[in-house]
């Protein structure tokens, strides 16, 4: 039975609960004796009422004992820990997980998430006593634990609690289980896991796991209603880093996170571009909005962008620093001497382009610096700074080496590729090449005619090429079919797939006019936006980081935030050069990087999107993964101390008394 | 001599009473009281035609000399009455301050004093289950003074029974009168009365006090007490207080169903409560 007594001392004291029993069955009484005429109507009448007073002597023997029982049992003050295992006698070891995401800031009514979870927090802390040890973990980027181990100050918990502010972070639950249950390694007694969160869906993708065996888990989810939401979940610019000189588009994502379509306007502060656009952002769905922007002259410009007020503010702004290059720093890997020349002199032709010569070997830490890289050559081995490069939304050429496994492909496309490798051959016949998508933006400069027709020519030798994935984009073909040239969407960003052999045994098409346009096209149209993260941006929570050209005197550096509060920056050193740190970014907003008073660097710190979707897990749902959903703080207690009955045993008694002096009333009225 | 039951008050107060029960009385010796007999008293009856073998005496011969025909007249002829007192001596009735057997030994002397300074016989029978003490029918001083000690001697004792001690009875009363039933009654009235049956078709008068406490009409509150039979000495347990209702309602069906029976017999039913004088029993037993 699920009943514990909390002074099992006091047992002895149930015999009471016999008192009445014994008294209603063996006291006897023993009235006057008076002397009547006749004892045969008293019987006749006593016959009659017997019928009623039965019952109700019954009734009263009930009602006392029940007193009596209720009395007793209060004073036993028993715990009832309902469907779940009773557990007495060593201490409680008690972690409380709180989340302090953005999401929490909420708000249900009239307080938001995070208020109502601290004072589920501090209800789930109530109750400890002097032998249960406690700790307190803030849900952030990353987890923090108020004590550095379990400890017994219960009090500065409730105050932490009580100062508590929720963030404008994401939140990593695995980090925050694994943080707990390493509090919880090895402590004698009751060990329990407390999460009071929204378990916002986006945040909490598996429930049930990541806690040691042994180790209680109780959820107090504390999201009372559904919330709609309107959020900038992207501000980017396409290309990611223009050149001056070219234009820029920045784009606007807004999201509806709601089951119902909603407009909302979008105003942009981009340089000197201060404009607005309205979006009708379907139910679910996304729209974006998209500010074309000049960029005369190289240097960093800023752009920001707000949407409507609603009730979820923390995600109505957002920041961008866009960088405007004077030209493309490109680097080359010339592992193939055939065509690598040819690539070297066109990019001295280019006014733009820059060439740096990659050492074959590490030419990975140089790539890095790199604005576009074009890899003539590269058998496809180690592509995790192509990968780097395509997330940044750099331009990748890549012309493979011959005999090139196709495990290069598939690394950087993320798709299966047929094991079919690259392999050199050369046909019988020259082959030409065929245009097979004209609307491609790079082929867009010889719609005209006269800057001549890129798949003239003709070709002695080509690499066969794996089957591509169904969403690669081929623009020049042979005329067997091979691909020629083909874009692929790979890492974030675009992959040109180069397969022309451009020797002078090969081919001419090296000497042709049409082939520097083409090249430069390709360079030019491959620019992505890249990804979120990628490029230096930020999301709140993160660390601000500065990798510098140039070595700094970090005494003289400084991180203004968006409030105007300055903080310190440290220098480390890294394997790609020194790199300079100012701490977490608590809140989105422009961060400004001064040396003196000199502006040096601006970092954009935006709200963290998945944060944005207010969704969270049913209590159901979360039952269902194996931790125990509970109600709130108190119920939460009441599942790990039980629920003290001693009130109800009181008011059971209190009734009982109440009922047996009706009952001795309505006697007497009878 | 002083009587316990017969006091001098109490005879001055009886001087002003007189035993005349309201019914027609058969007798030996020629008094005040009508009898169904018709005989030579000076009081008119009736006419009645002549029939062979009438006196020829009793013609009126007025009329004969107006109609022709032969009528007798007839008189009312006068004669004495006895009255016979039955007083119930059983256990039951020694309950009640004063004790309804002395409250009905009080009645029951008074009332054979009316009797015999009347010139009327008087008898006494005293029973509980069976029959005690049998006096027969006297109008002496003697007699009366028998009675009285009788009445003296006699005490509350045996368990009742009415309607045995009557049926009992029936051999002993003789002729016709007047019987006074002095009793409490703990017994089924339906078997009572059916006791009674041999004197009602004998035409007898028939009156019958019941004597009550008022404790037994009304019990008093005394709480939890245990009642103790005075006859059969069992006992009881009850609270008075829960009780009192019931017992009163069941004690005024007893008496209701006594006096239904005794009007559809046409009986006299006087209920008599001992906290009431005695001499209020004589508004409905003497003219």
């Amino acid at each position: 039975m699920n009943l514990l007594f909390a002074n099992v001392w006091l047992w002895p004291f149930a015999a009471a609960i016999a008192v009445p029993i014994l008294l209603h069955l063996f006291a006897r009484a023993r009235p006057p004796v008076f002397p009547f005429s006749s004892l045969l109507f008293l019987r006749r009448v006593i016959r009659e009422q017997h019928r009623v007073r039965k019952p109700r002597d019954w009734l009263l023997l009930a009602v006392r004992t029940l007193l009596v029982a209720g009395l007793v049992a209060a004073f036993l003050q028993p715990l009832w820990f309902g469907g779940h295992p009773a557990r007495a006698g060593a201490g409680r070891n008690v972690v409380v997980i709180v989340d302090a995401t953005a999401s929490m800031a909420c708000r249900d009514g009239a307080q938001s998430r995070f208020a109502a979870a601290c004072g589920e927090a501090a209800d789930v802390l109530s109750g400890l006593s002097a032998r249960d040890r406690a700790n307190l973990i803030w849900l952030r980027t990353p987890p923090q634990a108020v004590f550095p181990g379990l400890g017994v100050n219960i009090g500065y918990l409730r105050d932490c609690l009580r100062q508590g502010r929720v963030s404008t972070e994401a939140g990593d639950p695995a980090a925050a289980l694994r943080l707990a249950s390493d509090l919880l390694r090895g402590v004698e007694g009751r060990r329990e896991i407390c999460i009071v969160s929204d378990f916002q869906q986006t945040t909490w993708r598996e429930i049930g796991a990541g806690v040691a065996h042994g180790i209680d888990v109780v959820t107090v989810p504390v999201a009372r209603s559904p919330a709609g939401n309107m959020a900038i979940t992207r501000l980017f610019a396409q290309p990611a880093a223009p050149l001056a000189g070219e234009d820029a588009t920045v784009f606007v994502e807004v999201s509806n996170f709601s089951d119902a379509p909603r407009q909302t306007g979008v105003q942009a502060e981009i340089g000197e571009l201060r404009a607005s656009r309205n979006v009708l952002v379907p139910a679910w769905g996304r729209a974006t909005a998209a500010f074309r922007v000049p960029c005369r002259q190289a240097g960093d410009f800023t752009a920001a962008a707000t949407i409507g007020e609603d009730d979820f503010s923390g995600d109505n702004a957002a920041w961008l620093v866009v960088p405007v290059k004077p030209g493309l720093r490109v680097g080359l890997l010339a592992a193939e001497s055939g065509t690598a020349p040819y690539w070297r002199q066109a990019l001295r032709a280019l006014p733009w382009a820059q060439g740096v010569d990659l050492a074959a070997g590490g030419w990975e830490s140089d790539a890095q610096r790199c604005d576009a890289l074009l890899l003539c050559g590269w058998d496809g081995t180690q592509p995790a700074p192509v990968r780097a490069a395509l997330a940044a939304g750099k331009p990748v050429i890549w012309y493979p080496a011959r005999g090139a496994s196709e495990s290069g492909l598939a690394a950087l496309t993320g798709q299966p590729v047929a094991a079919t490798g690259f392999e050199w051959l050369q046909p019988r016949e020259p082959l030409g090449l065929r245009l097979v998508d004209a609307d491609d933006p790079a082929l867009a400069i010889f719609a005209g005619g006269e800057r001549g027709n890129p798949a003239a020519g003709m070709f002695r030798g080509r690499l066969s090429v794996p089957p591509l994935p169904v969403d690669a984009r081929v623009l020049l073909k042979y005329t067997d079919g091979t691909p020629a040239v083909a874009r692929l969407k790979a890492g974030g960003g675009t992959l040109v797939l180069w397969n022309v052999a451009l020797a002078p045994d090969l081919s001419g098409w090296a000497a042709r006019t049409e082939f520097l346009p083409l090249f430069a096209e390709l360079m030019l149209t491959s620019r992505g936006a890249g990804t979120d993260t990628a490029g230096g941006a930020v999301l709140a929570g993160q660390e601000l980081v500065l990798r510098a050209e140039r070595d700094l005197l970090p005494q003289a550096l400084r991180v203004d935030d968006p409030e105007g509060h300055s903080r310190a920056v440290t220098r480390r050193e890294s394997a790609n050069g020194p790199v300079y740190t100012a701490g977490r970014a608590e809140r989105p907003g422009l961060y400004t990087w001064r040396m003196d008073r000199d502006l040096i660097a601006q970092t954009a710190v935006n709200f963290p999107p998945e944060e944005s979707d207010l969704r969270t897990i049913p209590p159901p749902a979360i039952a269902r993964s194996g931790w125990a959903a509970v109600s709130g703080g108190r119920a939460a207690r009441e599942r790990r101390d039980g629920v003290p009955l001693w009130p109800w045993c009181l008011g059971l008694a209190l009734v009982c008394g109440l009922a047996e002096a009706g009952a001795a009333l309505w006697a007497a009225k009878a | 001599m002083n009587f316990r039951y017969l006091r001098p008050e109490d005879i001055r107060k009886l001087d002003t009473f007189e035993f005349a029960p309201r019914c027609v009385v058969e007798g030996w010796l020629a008094g005040r009281h009508r009898s169904f007999s018709v005989g030579s008293s000076t009081e008119f009856r009736d006419y009645r035609p002549y029939a062979p073998g009438d006196d020829l005496r009793l013609v009126d011969w007025r009329v004969f000399a107006r109609t022709d025909r032969y009528y007798l007249r007839t008189h009312n002829q006068e004669t004495n009455t006895a009255c016979h007192i039955l007083l119930d001596s059983s256990a039951s009735m020694g309950f009640g301050d004063p004790a309804k057997i002395a409250y009905a030994s009080f009645f029951a002397a008074a009332v054979a004093y009316l009797v015999t300074r009347g010139g009327d016989t008087v008898s006494l029978l005293t029973f509980d289950d069976t029959l005690r003490r049998w006096f027969a029918p006297g109008s002496t001083t003697a007699h009366l003074h028998n009675l009285l000690h009788a009445l003296e001697d006699n005490r509350a004792g045996r368990p009742t029974s009415i309607a045995a001690a009557l049926q009992k009875a029936v051999p002993l009363v003789r002729g016709r009168g007047t019987i006074v039933v002095l009793s409490d009654f703990l017994d089924d009235p339906g078997a009572v009365f059916a006791a009674l049956n041999p004197f009602l078709h004998r035409g007898f008068n028939i009156h019958l006090f019941h004597i009550v406490a008022p404790e037994e009409l009304e019990l008093p509150d005394r709480g939890l007490v245990s009642f103790q039979d005075m006859e059969t000495s069992a006992r009881l347990t009850a609270h008075t207080h829960v009780i009192r209702d019931g017992y009163a309602a069941a004690m005024r069906g007893h008496v209701d169903g006594l006096r239904d029976l005794a009007r559809r017999r046409r009986v006299e039913y006087t209920l008599a409560r001992t906290d009431t004088s005695w001499f209020t029993l004589f508004d409905r037993f003497v003219a």
